[in-house]
C-alpha cells in the first residue's frame, strides 16, 4: 500500500499511464493524489478525466485553475480562449457528468496520519495549515450548493489582491480560490501578483514566492503543490514540495511516493500520445 | 566444470521450433569460479549468472525442496556436488527436463524425447505438485505446442492441486495466461484447466466464453472477450488477474460499445458520437484502431470506411470552434456536440449512399 502524489498532468494521458506503470501502481491497494490541472494545454484531456474517474475509489484530487476554467465555461457562461485544448471534453456526451464530478472535489486535502497536505497553487500568505484547510472547507458549499453557477460566473478577476478579514461573499471566495489555484508571488504584506509565471530568479523586485514565509506555519506537516512548472520541482524549503515538472511543456511528469519519499518521473513523449 | 543447454531450448530444437531463449546449467562449478571467468551474478533467490559475451543465463545445478507454502517457500541447494540429473529432476515436464552437452549429445533421463514424439505433457516426478503454478504452465504449453495432450496421470495430479491454486500470486497466473493468449491455440489453455477442474478460482468467467484464435496476439484476444462477457464479468476477471489496464479497457470498449459501432452506418448519429467519445475515438487513434479491428473481426461492418471518414473530417472537427460565434458554457458544449454529430451524420450518409 503506497500513496503517490502526481503533479500537473494537463491532458498528457500517455505520460500519466506511463507514470502509473513506472511506479507499479496497484489499483487494489495503492492510493493516488492528484495536484490539480489534470486537463488543458495537453492533447488528451478527455482520456485523462475518463481514467481518473475510473480510478475514483483510489484517487484524491484537488482543483487546479484549469479545472476551474473548464467549470467556468461549462457552468459560468465563460468562453474558452484560443490556447485551450479541451474541445473533446466540451463536445463529449459525458461532459456534464465530468463537470458535476469536478465541482464536488476540494481545494485542499490534508491527511494527518500521513503528515501531508496538498493544494494546487498554495495557501493564503501568512496562514497556518489549519486555517487554510478551514477556508477550503468554506468553499465546498459554495461549489456544491444551489448557487454554484453564480460562483463560476464571477470567479474570474485579480481583485481583491489582498486577503483581509473584512472581505465577504464573492470577493472573499475569489481571493481564496486564487490563493489555492493561481498564486505564485506575494509581497511582504501578502498581496498577490499574477503576472509573473517564470523562474524565481527573474521575479520582479519586492515579490517573493508564497512558500518562503509559509514553512513556519505548517505545524510540522509537509505541503505538496503543483501549478508552477518553472520551479521544476525545487522550492528550497524542505517541508514544501513542488511537483509540477512541466510535462505538457516537454519536460517530465513526476510522482512522489509519500511513504518512501522517493520521486519517480517519466519523460514527456514527443508528438500526440494515446 | 561442464556447461549444458537445458529446458525449453532443447525441447524447441527437437520440435524444430524457433529457439527464443537459451538457458544453461553449470555442473561442477561454483559462484566464485564463474565470477572469475567473467560471469555476472544476477539472481537473488538462487544463483544465476550472465555469460560475459552472449549474456545468456547460466545457473548452477541445483535442487529444490518445498519447505513452506507459497512462491518463496523453497529450500535451494546449489553447488559443485549437484549432478545434472538431480537438476533435471526438479523440472516440471519430461519434455522440459532434457539437456544437451557441448558435443551435441542429448541427456534425457525422463523420456522427454519419447514424450515429444507422442505429443504428451507428462510430469517428471511427484514434486510436480509442490508448485501450483505448474497447473497453468501445463495449460499454457498445451496452447503453445500444437497437438499436445496432458498425460492422464499428470491430469490427475493437476486435479489434486486445484485447492492450492488460490495461494498463487496474480502476477504469475497472468503471465502464464497472457502467454497462452498469444499462443497458436489459446482455447486449449481453458480446455486443459476445465478438464482437471482448475478453472476456478482464477478463470470461472471463461467457463462459457471462448477465446477467438482468429485474432492475433494477447491484447486483441483479451479484448475479444468483450463480445462474450459482460462488463461486470470482465472487471472481476481483470481485477483478480491484475490484467494490464489496456487489456481491460479494450475489452470494456468492446463490451459497452462494440455492438453500436458494428451497426455504425445505420445508427443514430448521436449514438455513434456517444460511442466514439466513450472510446476517446476522436483523439486516440491507437485505441480507435484496436477497437475497430475487433469490431471488424466480429462483424462485416465497414470499419475501414469509418476510419477513413474520421480521418477525412479531422480538419473539420478541429475547425468547429473557430466557425462558431462566441458562445459560453453548456451552450458551447451543445453546439460543439451538435456540429460533431452533423459531421458524423454526413459521414454515415456517404456510406449508405455508397451501399445502395
Amino acid at each position: 500500500m503506497a500513496t503517490y502524489a502526481v503533479g500537473d498532468i494537463q491532458g498528457c494521458a500517455a505520460e500519466f499511464e506511463a507514470l502509473l506503470a513506472e511506479v507499479g501502481f496497484d489499483e487494489r491497494r495503492d492510493a493516488l493524489w492528484l495536484l490539480g490541472d489534470l486537463i488543458n494545454r495537453g492533447p488528451n484531456s478527455l482520456a485523462v478525466m475518463q481514467r481518473v474517474m475510473a480510478l475514483e475509489d483510489r484517487t484524491t484530487l484537488v482543483l487546479g485553475n484549469h479545472e476551474l476554467h473548464f467549470l467556468a465555461i461549462w457552468f459560468g457562461g465563460h468562453s474558452p480562449n484560443s490556447a485551450d485544448t479541451f474541445d473533446d471534453l466540451l463536445a463529449a456526451p459525458q461532459a456534464e457528468e465530468i463537470a458535476q464530478w469536478l465541482r464536488r472535489q476540494p481545494f485542499l486535502h490534508w491527511d494527518r496520519a500521513l503528515g501531508y497536505a496538498m493544494v494546487h497553487a498554495g495557501i493564503p500568505p501568512g496562514w497556518g495549515l489549519t486555517a487554510a484547510a478551514a477556508a477550503a472547507e468554506e468553499l465546498r458549499p459554495v461549489l456544491q450548493g444551489p448557487d454554484f453557477k453564480h460562483y463560476f460566473r464571477h470567479l474570474y478577476g485579480n481583485e481583491p489582491d489582498l486577503l483581509t478579514d473584512d472581505l465577504c461573499g464573492m470577493d472573499r471566495w475569489r481571493i481564496l480560490t486564487n490563493c489555492f489555484t493561481r498564486m505564485r508571488l506575494v509581497d511582504d504584506r501578502g498581496r498577490l501578483n499574477f503576472s509573473h509565471k517564470g523562474r524565481l530568479a527573474e521575479a520582479p523586485p519586492r515579490w517573493r514566492p508564497w512558500f518562503e514565509q509559509a514553512a513556519a506555519a505548517l505545524e510540522g506537516e509537509r505541503l505538496l503543490f503543483g501549478h508552477w512548472a518553472a520551479l521544476d520541482g525545487y522550492t528550497g524549503v524542505d517541508s514544501i514540495i513542488a511537483l509540477d515538472t512541466g510535462c505538457v511543456w516537454g519536460r517530465r511528469l513526476t510522482a512522489l511516493c509519500l511513504e518512501s519519499g522517493e520521486r519517480i518521473s517519466v519523460p514527456a513523449l514527443g508528438g500526440e500520445g494515446g | 566444470m561442464k556447461v549444458y543447454l537445458v529446458g525449453g531450448a532443447v525441447r524447441d530444437e527437437l520440435l524444430g521450433r524457433e529457439v527464443k531463449e537459451r538457458d544453461w546449467v553449470v555442473v561442477g562449478g561454483s559462484a566464485a569460479s564463474l565470477k572469475k571467468l567473467g560471469y555476472r551474478q544476477v539472481g537473488r533467490d538462487f544463483p544465476v549468472f550472465l555469460h560475459p559475451e552472449t549474456q545468456e543465463e547460466h545457473a548452477l545445478a541445483r535442487t529444490e525442496r518445498k519447505t513452506a507454502p507459497g512462491h518463496g517457500g523453497f529450500a535451494t541447494e546449489a553447488g559443485p556436488h549437484i549432478s545434472l540429473e538431480a537438476d533435471l529432476a526438479r523440472r516440471d515436464l519430461s519434455i522440459n527436463a532434457m539437456a544437451k552437452d557441448d558435443q551435441g549429445h542429448l541427456i534425457d533421463p525422463f523420456g522427454g524425447q519419447e514424450d515429444l514424439r507422442r505429443r504428451c505433457l507428462r510430469h517428471v516426478a511427484d514434486a510436480f505438485a509442490e508448485d501450483p503454478l505448474r497447473v497453468f504452465r501445463v495449460a499454457r504449453f498445451a496452447a503453445e505446442l500444437e497437438g499436445f495432450r496432458v498425460h492422464p496421470e499428470t491430469g490427475a495430479f493437476m486435479a489434486g492441486m486445484a485447492e492450492s491454486l488460490g495461494e498463487l500470486a496474480a502476477e504469475r497466473v497472468w503471465r502464464e495466461f497472457s502467454k497462452a493468449l498469444a499462443a497458436p491455440a489459446p482455447q486449449r489453455f481453458i480446455e486443459v484447466l476445465q478438464d482437471c477442474g482448475c478453472l476456478s478460482p482464477w478463470f470461472p468467467e471463461l467457463q462459457t466464453a471462448a477465446i477467438d484464435s482468429g485474432l492475433e496476439g494477447a491484447l486483441p484476444r483479451y479484448g475479444g472477450l468483450g463480445w462474450r462477457l459482460s462488463s461486470g464479468a470482465l472487471k472481476s476477471l481483470s481485477k483478480r488477474l491484475l490484467t494490464p489496464k489496456a487489456h481491460l479497457r479494450l475489452a470494456l470498449d468492446i463490451a459497452l460499445h462494440g455492438r453500436a459501432l458494428s451497426a455504425w452506418p445505420g445508427l443514430e448519429a448521436g449514438d455513434l458520437h456517444r460511442a466514439l467519445s466513450a472510446i476517446n475515438g476522436y483523439r486516440d487513434r491507437q485505441r480507435r484502431r484496436q477497437v475497430f479491428a475487433l469490431v471488424q473481426a466480429e462483424s462485416d461492418a465497414p470499419m475501414q470506411e469509418l476510419e477513413a471518414g474520421l480521418r477525412r473530417i479531422e480538419p473539420a472537427l478541429a475547425a468547429i470552434r473557430q466557425d462558431l460565434p462566441p458562445l459560453s458554457g453548456t451552450e458551447l458544449g451543445r453546439r460543439l456536440q451538435a456540429e460533431r454529430i452533423k459531421l458524423i451524420a454526413q459521414l454515415q450518409r456517404r456510406q449508405t449512399q455508397r451501399d445502395s
